[in-house]
């Protein structure tokens, strides 16, 4: 799993993604079940790229026949648009073992709660397309910074107007994951972050105890004493 | 503004209006009241009806957030977050050098949405015949604004055939 999860990693994180797409309809499917489908489906312009590197942009597959998807499986082969099939180079992957961890922690910040609403909707769909458990929300409460001005340009002291600057939270909540499914989640997440949003993210991760702390093995045969 | 009659007055609208400010008092008169001491960014209308406003110029200042938009997108006046000031006068001395670039050529305001490290900036056009020049310009800007800001910078053109085109309002 963790090798697949590097694959899935290794892809995204050389192809830049141009479209922002809230409805999520579609599903990376894992390799390691036998049923990879990450397929760049067609070439597009440089002038919808944002970075030049590797001239690709990936869709994701849809699962159910119901919901229409913009390039279907029999319109690839042949016509103006290309395909080509990603080679994935795994035997970096296998030698390293993958990181976990316990907890991973996304803090949002923004000036507006509808966008910080719909990037909640946006990572929850992703969490669930990507597999991640655990998933949680908490919506803390806005700070405020309040100033008073004189409502008046000219005298009138004991009339003021108010102004405010509202910074809203939402704080997403991961447990137990991958390194590999936490770093393409992120860079996914990070991606498509909308500009005016502040992002922290803090994560735990599970370290082996060091070899000073570890309890000493019990011997087969009791000691002489 | 390239929209203005010629002789009129000149308009000043405060175009780097700061993200996230807007009034507290959420009581109908108070609001109201502060509306009408408000000046900037209002025009009073004309008896001919001939001064055009964009419809960012039609629209008040309070009216930022539900029927307008802000002209910078950056997260540096949350709390917490750092470079409030540089941001601002980095944002001055965008509009101010597309200003001088393009001149004529610039139809409306600049909007400059920051993501990640980059910077895009919106602008509409007015093209002329020749489209070399025009080319020429987007990319000077890019260059230059990149190694000027320190980092990637996009600027992305929208063209406009006529400047009536974009006039939403005659006062």
């Amino acid at each position: 799993m963790a090798a697949s999860c590097g694959r899935i990693f290794r892809v995204l994180n050389n192809i830049s993604i141009s479209q922002t797409s809230f409805n999520l309809s579609g599903r990376i499917r894992s390799s390691y079940s036998k049923r990879c489908t990450l397929q760049q489906i067609n070439r597009t312009s440089p002038s919808l790229l944002v970075e030049g590197q590797r001239r690709c942009m990936t869709t994701l597959q849809a699962d159910d026949k119901n919901i229409p998807h913009e390039h279907p499986q029999k319109d690839i082969q042949g016509g103006d648009q290309e395909v080509l099939k990603l080679e994935i180079d795994t035997t970096e992957d296998e030698d390293i073992p993958d990181v976990l961890y316990s907890h991973l922690c996304i803090e949002v910040k923004g000036h507006d709660i509808a966008v910080l609403d719909s990037y909640e909707k946006f990572v929850q769909l992703a969490s669930k397309c990507l597999g991640l458990t655990g998933y949680s929300v908490k919506r803390p409460k806005y700070d405020v910074l309040r100033r008073s001005l004189l409502r008046s340009v000219h005298i009138f002291k004991k009339h003021y107007v108010q102004y405010e600057q509202r910074t809203y939270y939402r704080v997403f909540n991961f447990t137990r994951t991958t390194g590999s499914t936490a770093d393409t989640f992120l860079e996914y997440i990070q991606r498509n972050l909308p500009e005016g949003v502040a992002m922290k993210v803090t994560k735990h991760r599970l370290e082996a105890l060091p070899d000073h702390l570890k309890p000493p093995k019990q011997k087969e045969s009791i000691s002489d004493s | 503004m390239t929209l203005r009659k010629l002789g009129s007055f000149p308009l000043t609208i405060p175009y780097v209006a700061l993200r996230g400010i807007s009034t507290t008092c959420t009581n109908a008169a108070t609001v109201n009241k502060n509306r009408l001491h408000v000046r900037v960014g209002r025009f009073k209308p004309s008896k001919d009806k001939s001064i055009a406003l964009t419809y960012d110029e039609s629209k008040p200042p309070y009216k930022i957030g539900l029927e307008k938009a802000w002209n910078s997108w950056n997260t540096s006046n949350l709390k917490g977050e750092t470079r409030m000031s540089e941001t601002l006068t980095d944002d001055v001395f965008i509009q101010n050098f597309l200003k001088g670039t393009w001149g004529l050529m610039q139809a409306s305001d600049v909007v400059i949405k920051r993501r990640h490290n980059m910077i895009h900036i919106f602008m509409h056009i007015l093209p002329k015949r020749d489209l070399q020049p025009i080319y020429f310009l987007l990319g000077y800007s890019e260059e230059l604004l990149s190694s000027l800001l320190k980092c990637p910078v996009k600027l992305e053109l929208q063209s406009v055939q006529k400047p009536r085109d974009l006039i939403f309002k005659y006062i």
